[in-house]
């Protein structure tokens, strides 16, 4: 009688201590992000969203900021709850903006230590300075790219594809061969079938030195400065006064071929000095140029408006030359390009943290990707998750454009609705039961069956493959599974400010130099011009700053490289053997 | 009065007669000076000062753009290239990016000028667009129209020549939405050697002049600007433009034409100087039909706009008048139903419903005091109906209760006559219609007479209640006592639990033994018996009294024993007997009581207490009864 009397008691005491308010209102946990707006635009209005909502017991609101917007919350501490950011990071430290959730993290977000993304944490703790705080969780963890894909990839020898049939597929896996069929496609079209002059290569703008073809060097994506790695042994090199290791100076002799190759019958295009983005992309919609350093679909877009089996557009040849950019494990996410931070003053941290939790939960995102378990997707006899008879119905009827607000997806969302840098691991991370987060749309057999692309299908009919990246990896080029690049990037502080000044000086030598590299007349002219250029800028002090650079690098790397090795291993994929990248330079 | 209520007539009928009288005079005006002839007069009154606007904005604000332009092209990245003397290819394109970065800043800082452009005099071409660069330092690249090319290469020196408007082949493919369909070139060559022989070309597009014009825009009328030759380069509103040639012909007193649909339009036209352009105002003209179709519907409109001005006027001013008319009606009203206080009227500007006003109150008023007076009597006379029949339903209660009090007593007499041993007689005249005295006989057995008599402290209601509680308290006592003594004592005892009243009783109780005339008795604070004995005369028995009944708790009586022989008789009584009180004063006493009873001691009980009464009544006279009166008279005759 007495324990009743105490439970009795005790429950009146708390419902009388409890805020009627606080029961009625429920706590609204706002988002803001930064970027661009991408996915759904009412994202947070989605089935998917809701049931984070029904989890977490909040109202979830995702707004997108503006960098004024953002600016003026992060100066009056007005923040979001929860901010997603790829800028100010130090200041919003120096103000004490961010949370450090360190503290937090095994209790309240045990699937990012414990998870896939436990990575970011364990390079947190073995880079960070004793005492520093864990205040960015990264977005999107995990591969990009699985290894196939339906598109012949946009990096690489990319030509005008029909014209690169007429010529018969001719094998190209070198600069050379890349000129050679470049100029045999000018001969036999100096003019497009409007009447436009056609050119033999095409870019964007001179400083796009990513043109040069080399494939051992990192991308200039995330590279800081001219320093770019070797993506097999993700060493650093100095792209400014080492011109054997620098894509820059490569795709400057690239330039100086074209333009020689060009002089004669004015088929290189001497615009592109000083042509603007418009006029670029009106010429490679209009197919002017045979090859262009980044495969464009414009022209396919437009050509086959107007004829549905047109070959028009710019395909990349298979090839042992250039890089297949797949496979590339995103250690820390988008590394600095995205970031996600709890605001420091924000009353709902202990929701916010659950959300960051959810955010790293195989089983909880599944669900969110895909759908309900047991209504679009469930384990058959041998536990292997696959799509219902109607959870798959919906998925097609979605893909092929379905707006019926019936349409299960419509209303659920996934497949592209969700913002860009949602949620923290990738959707091909695998499931702890070995399939992806998205088994129905990241497999083989599903790329293969909605590719619809003319381009794709003659590349895999020509080369006889299933997917147009089979024929790459049969022609012997390989891919970006060894390169740590991005994540090493991200884990380094800035240079100094007299290191930055020495960088500023050096570009601009470069920028004024591009015009005579380019239009040098002889090999001497140009090696000439090299030289000199290169004494001006060792003159100016660049290499000791590539020294401290190279420095913060391999500390990083030391690091970085093994924990990108283990999550390979994870994921099941090999790394390339120096046995395999011993033909590059 | 008869003419105030024809003046009352004329102000009723006023709104209506002025409404009418202005649809008249409103109806004659507009047709008598001609719809049409107005419209136009308007149109020109206010295209004179447009076209003083415009004619003031236009060409400033070109001049303007020029002078801003002539401060970019001296810059010396823009001469250089214009001089084209390079030592290199390579020169030549570091030169051209120099220009083309300087250019594309600069035009960034004007709205309404598109590009800026330079064509030597080999008909070579360059400059910027923000969109595109055009470097077509090949003659026989430049996109321009030869008509357009000779006219800005034939320009002297200093001169500023408008050409154009020109297509958008300039834009050489890379055309797109935001791409102008019409641009007008300003261009003049240059007397600055540093240039070479190079013309500088402005392009401006249309958005020049869209803030002027849209401040001009009056959803009517449009405005057209066309070049020297007679091309329309910009226009606002509908593209409905008759034949230039005659719009540009039409002057500033304005013409008649027909337009592209067959519509009637008045035309404006305005020459200018610099550039040699036409400035045209085209407003649209209703035809004659049109016209009358439109004044017609107008007039039908004003006409019925002030019927309803007219109408709410007057139907204002009748409400004005209905709520006074009403004020007035309602105090009538209310008066008739008594309201005859003074009124708050509607205040009015009518005399007469002033001097109705006036005369309501005054009669309101006179008949309020008659009706104040009427209403006091009438007061007055409720509360004594409602006295008076307050008191007979008293009277009557009271009637009920005597005779429920009469019933309570025995009222039979004789009581027993089967018993020949007594002769007894009783009366009891209360004196209001219920009274505190009472009196008993019963046998409480065969040989034995319970008597008792009894008088209530009080009179009226309260006595006869509890008179009725002694009564019975008494009465029931003795069928269980025989003892007189402890009768009485237990009848205080249970009138003093119960005794919240605080009331008492006198109470006189004998029990008398027939069988051999034995009468013990006890007094408890009543008058003293009287007997007669041996055929004596009655006297008083001064028995020793006790404390009265109901008084006080635990008292005990004394009783005390008269032997009554055969022949000897008992008379007991109320105060109300010897206290029966004259006019005079005096009061009957125990004497004239004793005399009254003497004179008939012989008779029957009935007889002697008749005999009392009438002595007593005789003795008071006309004075009212105070007391009740109380007397039971018993004669002992002995075992039979």
């Amino acid at each position: 009688m007495k324990k009743i009397l105490l439970f009795i008691c005790s429950a009146l005491l708390i419902f009388s201590l409890r805020d009627p308010a606080a029961a009625e209102d429920q706590v609204v946990l706002t988002i803001g992000d930064v970027s661009d707006r991408t996915g759904n635009v009412y994202v947070d209005q989605l089935g998917m969203w809701q049931y984070l909502e029904d989890l977490l017991n909040v109202e979830i609101s995702y707004v997108y900021l503006t960098q004024e917007e953002y600016a003026s919350a992060l100066t009056s501490h007005n923040l979001p709850d929860i901010v997603a950011t790829y800028n100010n990071l130090s200041t919003i430290l120096e103000n004490g903006a961010a949370l450090n959730v360190d503290p937090y993290l095994e209790e309240y977000v045990p699937n990012l230590l414990h998870g896939p993304a436990g990575s970011s944490y364990d390079v947190f703790r073995q880079l960070g300075n004793e005492g520093d705080g864990f205040y960015f969780f990264p977005a999107r963890i995990g591969y990009n790219g699985v290894g196939y894909s339906n598109s012949a990839g946009n990096r690489g020898y990319a030509v005008r594809w029909d014209y690169y049939k007429e010529l018969g597929y001719p094998p190209v896996n070198n600069e050379e061969d890349y000129l050679k069929v470049l100029r045999q496609m000018h001969e036999n079209h100096p003019f497009t079938e409007d009447g436009y002059p056609t050119y033999l290569f095409g870019t964007e703008n001179f400083s796009g030195y990513s043109t040069a073809f080399r494939a051992e060097v990192s991308l200039d994506y995330w590279a800081a400065y001219k320093y770019q790695n070797n993506i097999f042994t993700n060493e650093i090199f100095d792209g400014y006064t080492d011109p054997a290791h620098s894509m820059w100076w490569t795709s400057m002799a690239w330039f100086n071929r074209l333009y020689r190759a060009g002089k004669e019958d004015d088929s290189f295009d001497m615009d592109i000095f000083t042509q603007t983005s418009e006029q670029y992309e009106a010429k490679c919609a209009r197919g002017q140029y045979l090859g262009l350093h980044n495969a464009k679909g414009s022209l396919y877009r437009e050509e086959s408006r107007k004829n549905p089996e047109t070959l028009s557009g710019y395909g990349t040849i298979p090839s042992r030359g250039t890089n297949l950019y797949t496979n590339v494990y995103q250690l820390l996410g988008n590394g600095s390009l995205y970031m996600w931070f709890i605001s420091a003053n924000s009353p709902h941290k202990e929701e916010a943290l659950r959300l960051f939790n959810y955010m790293c939960d195989p089983d909880f995102l599944r669900e969110f990707l895909l759908g309900r378990k047991g209504v679009t997707w469930d384990y058959d006899a041998d536990g292997v998750p696959r799509m219902t008879e109607y959870g798959q119905e919906q998925l097609n009827a979605y893909k092929e454009g379905s707006a019926s607000e019936e349409n299960y997806y419509v209303q659920w969302g996934g497949f592209g609705t969700l913002p860009s840098n949602w949620p923290l691991l990738r959707d091909n991370s695998l499931h702890p039961d070995g399939y992806p987060l998205d088994f129905a749309t990241i497999s083989r057999e599903y790329t293969a069956a909605t590719m619809t692309n003319n381009i794709s299908r003659d590349i895999c009919e020509h080369y006889g493959v299933e997917l147009p990246s089979d024929a790459h990896y049969k022609a012997g080029g390989l891919d970006f599974r060894n390169d740590c690049g991005e994540a090493i990037t991200s884990c380094m502080s800035s240079l100094n400010r007299d290191q930055l000044h020495i960088l500023s000086k050096a570009e601009a030598i470069l920028e004024n130099v591009w015009v005579d590299l380019t239009l040098a007349e002889t090999d001497e002219e140009w090696t000439a011009i090299r030289d000199k250029t290169i004494r001006e800028l060792i003159e100016l002090g660049e290499p000791e700053v590539f020294k401290a650079y190279q420095q913060q690098w391999d500390a990083a790397a030391a690091i970085i490289v093994p924990l990108v090795r283990q999550a390979q291993a994870a994921n099941g994929v090999e790394p390339y053997t120096p046995e395999q990248y011993e033909r590059f330079p | 009065m008869k003419q105030k209520l024809t003046s009352l007539r004329l102000r009723i009928l006023l709104p209506v007669i002025i409404m009418t009288l202005f649809v008249v005079i409103l109806l004659t005006t507009m047709f008598s000076h001609g719809y049409t002839d107005m419209l136009i007069r308007q149109a020109q009154r206010m295209n004179a000062v447009s076209f003083d606007t415009v004619s003031q904005s236009v060409v400033p604000l070109i001049d303007l753009s020029i002078d801003e332009v002539r401060k970019i092209i001296m810059d010396e990245r823009v001469r250089s290239y214009a001089r084209l003397q390079y030592a290199s290819e390579a020169d030549l394109i570091h030169a051209r990016i120099s220009c083309r970065d300087y250019l594309r800043t600069e035009i960034t800082r004007f709205e309404g000028i598109f590009g800026l452009l330079f064509m030597r005099s080999d008909g070579s071409l360059f400059g910027s667009l923000p969109e595109g660069n055009l470097f077509y330092d090949d003659p026989e690249d430049n996109p321009l129209a030869e008509t357009v090319k000779a006219q800005i290469l034939g320009a002297q020196p200093g001169q500023t020549v408008w050409a154009g408007p020109v297509s958008g082949s300039l834009f050489y493919g890379f055309e797109n939405e935001k791409t102008p369909k019409s641009i007008m070139i300003a261009a003049w060559k240059s007397t600055d050697a540093s240039y070479g022989d190079c013309c500088p070309m402005m392009l401006m597009d249309e958005t020049i002049f869209d803030d002027l014009f849209s401040v001009l825009h009056d959803g009517i009328s449009s405005w057209h600007l066309f070049t020297g030759d007679q091309t329309e380069f910009y226009h606002t509103g509908q593209d409905t433009c008759p034949d230039p040639e005659q719009l540009i012909s039409a002057g500033k007193e304005g013409t008649i034409l027909t337009d592209q649909n067959g519509q009637s339009v008045c035309a404006f036209s305005m020459a200018m100087t610099s550039p040699d352009w036409t400035l045209v105002r085209v407003v649209p003209m209703e035809d004659r039909k049109e016209v009358v179709r439109r004044v017609r519907r107008n007039v039908g409109i004003i006409a019925s706009i002030v019927f309803l001005i007219a109408l709410a006027i007057y139907w204002l001013w009748l409400k004005r008048f209905m709520r006074q008319f009403n004020s007035l009606l309602d105090g009538i009203i209310r008066m008739g139903q008594g309201d005859l206080k003074s009124m708050e009227f509607e205040p009015s500007s009518i005399s007469e419903f002033v001097t109705m006003q006036q005369e309501i109150n005054r009669t309101s008023l006179a008949l309020n005091e008659q009706m104040e007076t009427i209403r006091r009597m009438e007061r007055d006379r409720m509360e004594l109906e409602a006295k008076r029949k307050e008191q007979e339903l008293i009277i009557r209660e009271l009637s009920m209760a005597r005779e429920i009090q009469k019933g309570a007593l025995p009222h039979t007499f004789p009581p027993f006559p089967e018993r020949k041993e007594i002769d007894l007689y009783a009366s009891m005249d209360p004196a209001q219609d219920v009274g505190g005295d009472f009196y008993d006989f019963f046998f409480i057995d065969e040989d034995h007479l319970c008597l008792l008599i009894a008088d209530v402290s009080g009179k009226g209601i309260p006595a006869a209640l509890f008179m009725m509680v002694a009564k019975r308290i008494l009465e029931d006592s003795a069928r269980l006592e025989h003892n007189v003594s402890e009768i009485l004592e237990k009848t205080n005892g249970s009138l003093c639990d119960s005794n919240q009243a605080e009331m008492f009783v006198t109470v006189w109780l004998g029990i008398l033994e027939i069988s051999t005339g034995r009468l013990t008795a006890a007094n408890a604070g009543h008058e003293y018996p009287a007997f007669r004995k041996n055929e004596g005369c009655f006297e008083l028995y001064k028995d020793k009294h006790g404390f009265v009944i109901g008084g006080m708790k635990d008292v005990q009586y004394r009783e005390y024993i008269i032997q009554m022989n055969p022949g000897d008789k008992l008379f007991v009584y109320t105060d109300g007997v010897p206290e029966a009180t004259a006019v005079s004063g005096e009061m009957f006493g125990t004497n004239r009581m004793l005399d009254a009873l003497n004179s008939c001691a012989d008779s029957s009980t009935e007889i002697i207490l008749q005999e009392v009464r009438k002595t007593v009544d005789a003795f008071v006279g006309d004075a009212r009864q105070f007391d009740d009166l109380t007397m039971m008279c018993l004669e002992y005759r002995g075992p039979q």
